[in-house]
Order: C-alpha cells, then sequence, then structure tokens
C-alpha cells in the first residue's frame, strides 16, 4: 500500500468514527477545552413543536404601518436564523383590523425554561451609548435619559447600534472567563468614538439595549479600534444579544403578549411513513449500485454511508433545524450522491472494455471523469453563493438555508465520491484479489490478462 | 447507434407541447398559491378539556377550509380552571346579556371580568353560550357560586322571531353529555346570518367581526357593543320578553390546552360560529376564541422576487463559467446559452404544470416550492454539463466526424450516466412520494417532476439545441438557404458536411 493512499484510509477512518460519535442517537457531546457542544438533532416545528409567541407593539404611541412590521417581521427571521438560515421558524405578520401582531413559532425552546432567551431575541435591540459623568449605573436597571442631560447633551446617546459594524460583532471570553461582546464601530463613528472616548477618559460610559443598562465603566482610555462590552449574560444570552446587534434594532417596539408551547403539526405516523419511504428509496439505490456495478457498486456503498453520516454530523454541529422536508430533502441528496461514482464507473468500465489493465483503466477512468464532475459541481456551487448572497442580502432565510445545506451536500458528496471509493478501490486493487471481471459487471476475459497483483509494489 | 440527433425537432416539440399549455395557464390562471405565500386567517380556541389532534382534524373536516394547518400548544399563563361556559336554554338579549353580567360582576366584585355572548348551535337548535374568564387574581371559580348566582334570569324576547314556540318547549332540561349530533353545523350559521340582529348583540358584534374590528380579542367587542346597546329592546310590539331563561349547564375548563387553526379560507364570523358549534356538539367540549386575525404569508413577501433575481444571477454566473471552462472548444458561450436554456425549459415545466395542477385537481404551492425549484435548477445545469462535457472530449478526440456525430457519440455515451444517476435520484422520490406522508407529498412530487424534466432536457433539448444552432438552423441564413433559391441542399451535401467541419472546429 502506498503512502498516500494509507494515509487517506487513515484519514476516512478518524472521519467516520468522529461521525459516528456526533451521530449516536444518545451521544455524550464535547465539552472540553471550552467547546460545549451537545450534538442534539433539531426536529423542526411540524415534527417536535416548538414555542409560539404572539408579538403585540407595546408602545401605543408608535405609528405601525404595514412596512414597519413587515421589516420587523424579517429582522426577527434573521435573528432567529442567524446567518445560515436552517433554523426553521415560522413567522407570520398578523391583522386584525388595524391593530398589527407578529405570530412567531420557533421549533424547539420547549425543554426548559428559555423564555428569556427568547425574550432577548425577541426585544427591540436599540444599543445606546451614555456617558453618565462619575455615576456608575448597576446592571439591569432601567436608564432614565433625562437625568443625565449635562452629560448628553440633547438627552440623546453619544453612540447607538446603527454605528457599529455589523461583521465585527461577536461573543468570546476575556482572561478571568467573562463572556463579553466584541463590537467596533464603522465609518466616521470609528474616529467620532475615539475622540469621544479621549475626551472622556474617567467618565462612566453606560451602555443600554432598550434603556436597560448592560454596562457601566470608567472609560481608562481613547478606544480607537475594537471594544468590548462586559455584562453579566449566560452565553446564549451573550450570543441572542450579539445576534440582535448584528442584524439591527426592530423599527418598532414589541413585547410578547402569549407565549404558548405548541406540539408537532404532524402525527407520529407521517414520520413514520417517510422514514419507511425513505429507507425503500436508499434500499433501492443501494441494490442497484450493488447490481450494476458489482464491486465497486459495494465501495459506492459504503462512501454513500459514509457520505449519510457525515453530513448528519455537520447537520448536527452547526444545528440545521430538520423538518420532514428537510429530511426528504437529505436523503434525495443521499440518491444524487450517487452521481459522481457513476460517472467515474461508467469511464473506468469503458477503459476495461477498450482492454485497459485494470490500475491503469481506474487511473485513466477517474481523470476522463474529472473534467465534468468538477464543472458540474462547481457549477452547483456558484448556484449555491449566489442564492446564500441573496438570501443572506435580502433577509429571504428560506433560499439561504437551502443554499446552506445544498453546498454542504455537494461538498461532502464530492469528497466521499472522490477521496473515499478512490482510496478504498487503490487500497484493494493492488491485491489482486479483485481482477475477476464478472466483479466489474463485465463478461469474462474482459479484464486484461497481465494482472493488476504483479504490478502491484505491496 | 441510435440516432438521436436527427430528431432533435421532434423531442423540441415535445417540450413545447407541456411548456406552451403550462405557460398559457400560468398566464391565465396563476399559481394555486397556499397559507404560506397568500396567507389567510388564523383562529386560536381553547377547548374546555385536551382534545387530540386527531380530534381537532375529523372535527374540521366537514367544512370547507382550504389548506388548514391544526397545531395544539398548551399556554402555562392560561389558568385551567379559568374559564367557564355556561349554556342557556335559548338565545338571549342585551336585558338578560346585562343581568347575566351584572350578576357575575357582583359575584365576583370584579367589573374586568371577560363575559362573551355567543350565539352558537348546540344540538341543531340556537342558543347562547356565556364564556366567563378573566377572574381576578387569587380567586378560583366555582361551577355552584356561579349556578347559583344565575339562578334568577329575567325573560328574553324571541331573538329569533320565528321560533318562538320551539323555544318553549326545548326548555326542559337535556343531559350534559348528550350523545353528539351529527349533523352539519352550516346551514344552522347560515341562519344566524339572517337574524335580524337589532336586538342581538353579539350578532352585531360577530357580523363586524367580517369586517375587522379593532381589537385584537373580537370578543372583547361583543362585550362593549352589549353595554352600548343596553337600552332595553324596543323592538316590534308583536315580540314580548316572555320566554324564561334557564342556565341548562356549567362547564369548567380542565386544561391549559390550545388550538390554532390556520387556514387559506377567510374565516367569517359565521364560519366560526359554525366550528365552535361542531366543538360543542360532535366534539362534546366547549371552547374559549382566544384570538382570530388575518395573517400575511410566512415566506416574507418579496422572497419569490428575490428567489427569481437569484436564479437569473446565478444563471448568469453559470453562462460565464461554463464560456470559461469551455475556452478550448470554438464558440463556448453557446455552451453556456444552452445550459441556460434547459435550465429555463425545467422552471417552466415544473411551474406550469403546477399550475394546470392547481385550477385541476387543487395542487397548492407552498414555501417549499421554492426549494424543490431551487433543487431542480441545480440538477438540470449538473446534469446538462455532463453532457457538454462528453462533447467537449470528443470534440477533441473525434477530428473527423461532423458536430452533429459528436454530438450523437457524446449523447449515447453519456446515457448509461444520465439514466443511471436519475433513476436512483427517481426511485428515491417515487417511494418518497408514494409511501411517505401526505404532507410532503407536494414537495417530492415536484421535484419528481423537476429531476425527469432536467434529465430529459439535458439530453433532448441542452444537445440539440447545440447542434440547430451550430448548424444555423435558427437563423436568418438557413431560411434563406432552404426557401430562398439558394442552392438545393441534395446536391451540397458533401461540400456542406466540409465547411461545417472546418467551421465547427474554429
Amino acid at each position: 500500500m502506498r503512502r498516500g493512499t494509507a494515509l487517506l484510509l487513515l484519514l476516512i477512518v478518524i472521519l467516520a468514527a468522529c461521525a459516528a460519535y456526533i451521530d449516536w442517537p444518545n451521544t455524550p457531546g464535547i465539552h472540553i477545552l471550552g467547546i460545549n457542544h451537545d450534538f442534539k438533532v433539531n426536529l423542526g416545528l411540524d415534527l417536535q413543536g416548538g414555542v409560539r409567541a404572539l408579538l403585540v407593539p407595546s408602545n401605543p404611541n408608535e405609528q405601525v404601518t404595514d412596512e414597519t412590521i413587515q421589516a420587523a417581521r424579517n429582522l426577527i427571521e434573521q435573528r432567529v436564523n442567524g446567518g445560515l438560515g436552517v433554523s426553521e421558524p415560522s413567522i407570520r405578520v398578523q391583522q386584525n383590523g388595524n391593530q398589527y401582531s407578529i405570530s412567531v413559532e420557533l421549533p424547539g425552546f420547549n425543554t426548559g425554561n428559555q423564555t428569556q432567551a427568547l425574550q432577548t431575541l425577541l426585544q427591540a435591540g436599540n444599543l445606546e451609548f451614555w456617558d453618565t459623568g462619575s455615576t456608575p449605573l448597576s446592571e439591569n436597571s432601567t436608564f432614565d435619559p433625562s437625568q443625565y442631560t449635562s452629560t448628553n447633551p440633547g438627552g440623546k446617546p453619544w453612540f447607538t447600534g446603527k454605528d457599529l459594524d455589523p461583521s465585527q460583532i461577536g461573543v468570546s471570553t476575556d482572561s478571568s472567563g467573562q463572556l463579553q461582546i466584541n463590537f467596533a464601530m464603522k465609518g466616521d463613528a470609528v474616529a467620532k468614538f475615539g475622540q469621544f472616548t479621549q475626551q472622556h477618559i474617567g467618565d462612566y460610559l453606560t451602555v443600554t439595549l432598550d434603556r436597560k443598562v448592560i454596562q457601566s465603566a470608567v472609560i481608562q482610555s481613547a478606544i480607537n479600534g475594537p471594544g468590548v462590552i462586559t455584562g453579566r449574560f449566560t452565553l446564549q444570552e451573550a450570543q441572542s444579544i450579539a445576534t440582535v446587534l448584528r442584524y439591527g434594532a426592530l423599527p418598532i417596539a414589541l413585547k410578547i403578549a402569549s407565549l404558548q408551547t405548541v406540539g408537532p403539526t404532524l402525527g407520529t405516523d407521517s414520520i413514520q411513513k417517510s422514514l419507511i419511504a425513505g429507507a425503500i428509496g436508499l434500499g433501492m439505490v443501494v441494490l442497484f449500485m450493488l447490481l450494476y456495478y458489482r464491486l465497486p457498486g459495494l465501495l459506492a456503498d459504503l462512501a454513500l454511508a459514509l457520505y449519510a453520516g457525515l453530513t448528519f454530523a455537520v447537520f448536527k454541529v452547526i444545528g440545521v433545524t430538520l423538518t420532514l422536508a428537510g429530511i426528504a430533502g437529505f436523503i434525495l441528496s443521499i440518491g444524487m450522491a450517487v452521481d459522481a461514482n457513476v460517472l467515474i464507473f461508467e469511464r473506468v468500465k469503458e477503459e476495461l472494455r477498450a482492454g485497459r489493465l485494470l490500475a491503469a483503466a481506474i487511473d485513466v477512468g477517474w481523470k476522463r471523469a474529472w473534467p465534468s464532475i468538477r464543472d458540474s459541481n462547481f457549477s452547483t456551487i456558484i448556484t449555491c453563493l449566489v442564492l446564500f448572497f441573496f438570501g443572506n442580502t435580502f433577509g429571504a432565510t428560506i433560499i439561504s438555508g437551502f443554499a446552506t445545506t445544498l453546498i454542504l451536500g455537494v461538498l461532502i458528496s464530492m469528497f466521499t465520491a472522490i477521496v473515499v471509493t478512490r482510496t478504498f478501490l487503490n487500497v484493494l486493487v493492488p491485491t489482486g484479489v479483485i481482477n475477476h471481471p464478472a466483479l466489474f459487471g463485465l463478461p469474462a476475459g474482459s479484464i486484461a490478462a497481465a494482472t493488476a497483483g504483479r504490478r502491484s509494489s505491496l | 447507434m441510435f440516432r438521436l440527433v436527427e430528431k432533435r425537432y421532434l423531442f423540441l416539440a415535445l417540450s413545447l407541447l407541456v411548456i406552451v399549455p403550462g405557460v398559457l395557464s400560468l398566464i391565465f390562471k396563476g399559481l394555486n398559491v397556499g397559507i404560506d405565500f397568500a396567507g389567510g386567517s388564523s383562529l386560536s380556541l381553547r377547548p374546555e378539556k385536551q382534545l387530540t389532534i386527531t380530534t381537532v382534524r375529523n372535527l374540521l373536516k366537514p367544512f370547507p377550509l382550504k389548506d388548514v394547518q391544526v397545531q395544539l400548544g398548551s399556554d402555562q399563563t392560561l389558568a385551567s380552571k379559568g374559564t367557564l361556559w355556561v349554556r342557556l336554554n335559548t338565545t338571549v338579549d342585551s336585558t338578560v346579556q346585562n343581568a347575566i353580567k351584572k350578576d357575575l360582576q357582583t359575584l365576583y366584585k370584579s367589573t374586568s371580568l371577560g363575559i362573551t355572548f355567543d350565539d352558537l348551535t348546540y344540538k341543531g337548535k340556537k342558543v347562547t353560550i356565556v364564556t366567563v374568564t378573566n377572574f381576578p387574581k387569587g380567586v378560583t371559580p366555582k361551577v355552584e357560586d356561579i349556578s347559583k348566582a344565575l339562578s334568577k334570569l329575567p325573560n328574553t324576547t324571541d331573538t329569533t322571531k320565528s321560533s318562538s314556540s320551539s323555544a318553549v318547549s326545548s326548555a326542559t332540561p337535556t343531559p350534559t353529555s348528550g350523545p353528539s349530533v351529527a349533523r352539519t353545523p352550516t346551514p344552522t350559521a347560515n341562519a344566524q346570518a339572517t337574524a335580524t340582529a337589532a336586538a342581538q348583540a353579539t350578532a352585531t358584534a360577530q357580523a363586524k367581526k367580517a369586517t375587522p374590528t379593532p381589537t385584537a380579542t373580537a370578543r372583547a367587542t361583543a362585550t362593549a357593543t352589549a353595554t352600548a346597546t343596553a337600552t332595553p329592546s324596543s323592538g316590534s310590539s308583536s315580540n314580548p320578553a316572555n320566554i324564561p331563561v334557564k342556565v341548562m349547564e356549567i362547564r369548567q375548563g380542565t386544561t391549559t390546552q390550545t388550538i390554532n387553526i390556520l387556514t387559506v379560507t377567510p374565516l367569517d364570523a359565521n364560519l366560526q360560529a359554525a366550528i365552535e358549534s361542531a366543538f360543542i356538539n360532535q366534539g362534546n367540549t366547549y371552547v374559549q376564541l382566544l384570538q382570530t386575525a388575518t395573517v400575511q404569508g410566512s415566506v416574507a413577501a418579496d422572497t419569490q422576487r428575490n428567489a427569481v433575481l437569484a436564479v437569473i444571477a446565478a444563471s448568469i454566473l453559470i453562462l460565464l463559467y461554463i464560456w470559461f471552462s469551455f475556452r478550448k472548444v470554438p464558440r463556448p458561450w453557446r455552451y453556456g446559452v444552452c445550459a441556460v436554456i434547459a435550465l429555463v425549459h425545467d422552471v417552466l415545466v415544473v411551474v406550469g404544470i403546477s399550475s394546470i395542477l392547481g385550477w385541476t385537481v387543487g395542487f397548492q404551492v407552498d414555501a417549499l416550492f421554492i426549494t424543490a425549484l431551487l433543487t431542480v435548477i441545480g440538477f438540470s445545469v449538473h446534469d446538462t454539463i455532463v453532457v457538454f462535457d462528453r462533447i467537449r472530449e470528443n470534440m477533441q478526440r473525434r477530428t473527423v466526424e461532423t458536430f452533429e456525430e459528436v454530438v450523437n457519440a457524446s449523447l449515447v455515451q453519456t446515457m448509461a450516466r444520465s439514466l443511471n444517476t436519475s433513476l436512483t435520484v427517481l426511485f428515491t422520490l417515487a417511494a418518497l412520494t408514494l409511501f411517505g406522508g401526505v404532507s410532503i407529498r407536494p414537495f417530492t412530487g415536484t421535484l419528481l417532476l423537476g429531476i425527469f424534466s432536467g434529465t430529459y432536457s439535458s439530453i433532448f433539448n441542452a444537445s440539440m439545441l447545440l447542434v440547430i444552432w451550430e448548424k444555423g438552423e435558427l437563423g436568418l441564413s438557413w431560411l434563406k438557404e432552404r426557401f430562398g433559391g439558394g442552392q438545393p441542399a441534395a446536391t451540397s451535401g458533401r461540400r456542406a458536411r466540409e465547411r461545417e467541419l472546418t467551421t465547427t472546429r474554429g
């Protein structure tokens, strides 16, 4: 066995082991080195239910129009999805006369008390920076601008969430392990923030979110670059606040009028049915590959199993919410993942028929099949990137969610079909045990007599 | 060897045969869009006792509701015993309503009690159901207390005017949990609509709900209107207040369950009352109306437009990529254009047939339709490129054949791969469509159609278009040659072939 092949085989085995660990139904998760991941599978509203919150405008003086409520709805959808678009919420604007409300249904959130996290996610999200002179304010107290007009001209904050650069907002921990939210100003605000902090050294800079104090700290020196907000948050709260800040404040203030946990919309029978259907479909694919391509088909089936395991593991890690349709799509992607294998095997067969030696046929077949695998998958990846960009830019999370899962499927299937199947064949060919034509579904004598076994350098 | 390319016009005609009716249907009928796009109405109810989702679905079955989604929930803030239902023996006028309100407000020393009056059908007869909620904090209401407080009620005028005799005769108590009456409640709902409602506060309020009222909970309006029209009924003198009013039954809630119903069908007051009646009669449970509203789609309004723009942008990039990737063959951009045409073909086939199925068999387009369409687009381009790749390779190897022959050979060579890949996908989809749950059938069905079309277009359209273009059969020069009195086609055989070889090989 060549060195490269051995290394690849090792890599494949390790990957398979990792995937198996993550996919295991009662996996203990990973809780080391500051990484905390339970690897719980997120099921959609249709399969496991979630929470349903009814949001109503909380400030009667605010004018609510169709546009503002739509904008609020879209922002909430983006916050819930947090970028990848794979959280599968269902968010609807409702109307009764001229009274608007938003119904937000989120999968999950129904285990334990997650109301706090939900409230953070649904708050208006107006971040404001105030100079409170020599007065420190306690966290979570309500901020009243009218008391600090001397240090804040016109009772207006010095900076708001609009001055932040969305791409630089994140959560980290400081040296003592305390959670903090990183931020940086953008555009003109960078210089203004530096100037402001320069001129107000020694004052308390109080940061409020929806007029609730989250941090009040002395300005030690001029802040010319990124800054941090340290508060008392749980990890989930810090992440929610970061998400809220990234997408900006809602155009109107909303409050949760009612909150209910909701059950799945689909009965367990339909889940069962679809899983059985998926198993039948996949069984047919596996059988087809095995009967049509024989030994390579078997190897491709193994690669497919690895594809399914890896993809599911990645879904678990990045938190893709699986609805019934998502599962159907996943099963479908397994059917599609055989494509690269089929392309390669057809070429290998052609080369064998043309009288090449097995090892050479596999080599040449692979090389010939590569351009079409490359071009077809690249074009799909281009489509995914465009869709993801559009989905994210215009807040159409359903489109970005599709792009996320498809691009994962394409990349993983390319890996399993090309690297994994190839490695398997490379391991087997030099041993000489697979030189029988019937193993490739070819008539006897169609594999050239000079066996690869003799030529191999085991 | 199959001579596929020779039949190119037949294959294209077949595509047009599907696309043209589909596009016409799309123009004239549009798509039958479901609640995800179109929105509809939502109705939140709180039942008296726990129901299963199957029960609720069965209760809703007789109603003409399109695209119903039922979701059961639980709202812990609703105290399970905090709602009581009082069924009266008849429908009552505002005098009686005010008396009931006064009695209950005195009993619980609270003016903020939620008291609503609904005229629903109970065993075929229209009666008033009083729903009492929002008790003061810390108070657990008791059925006996309410029963005692409502023991003496004034007589009512005949609110229906036409059934005074039957109202009196049916004043005998009925068992609390009577057998369910198998009767579709719709006719009664119509009767309610035609009822003259001068002295009928509830009916007025409910009728108003058809044109939206400015409160979140419509029942609050019912109460408000009842107070507003509290003047003694000055109705016709032929309608004296002579029907005795009795409390037939009082029931107390036992659950915090909520039922959320979403449907495309607009829920007017009549339909809503009929649904509530069905819960009482067939489901043997009273329901409290928590919220009713019109809802907008769960797919953001501009998502469709964004999806179209994204696909156009992706198509342009794919065209450019193929142009680049095929730069070694002459006129590479034609490959890109043909791949994009095949893509448009698949989109039109899927959308067109969905439109036709929409008005023929009621096929509804939901949010997953976008996902399915995007999948089809990805698959279509993928498939086309595999065929084009083979043409590219053969163009470099087989230098003595005409373009037509090269394309034909490439098609035949890739046929096994095209069919095998499509077959594995179609197997999976067919299994999911046939044996999977009903809820994903539209999704997998759309995909099935799209993948089939994608395979067809990559084999029979994209490459054929390349040949047609390459031979200039679409252009004016071809028309001129054929009809404009140029050289007869037969004599120019060999020369045309040579000319073609020189042009295609650049």
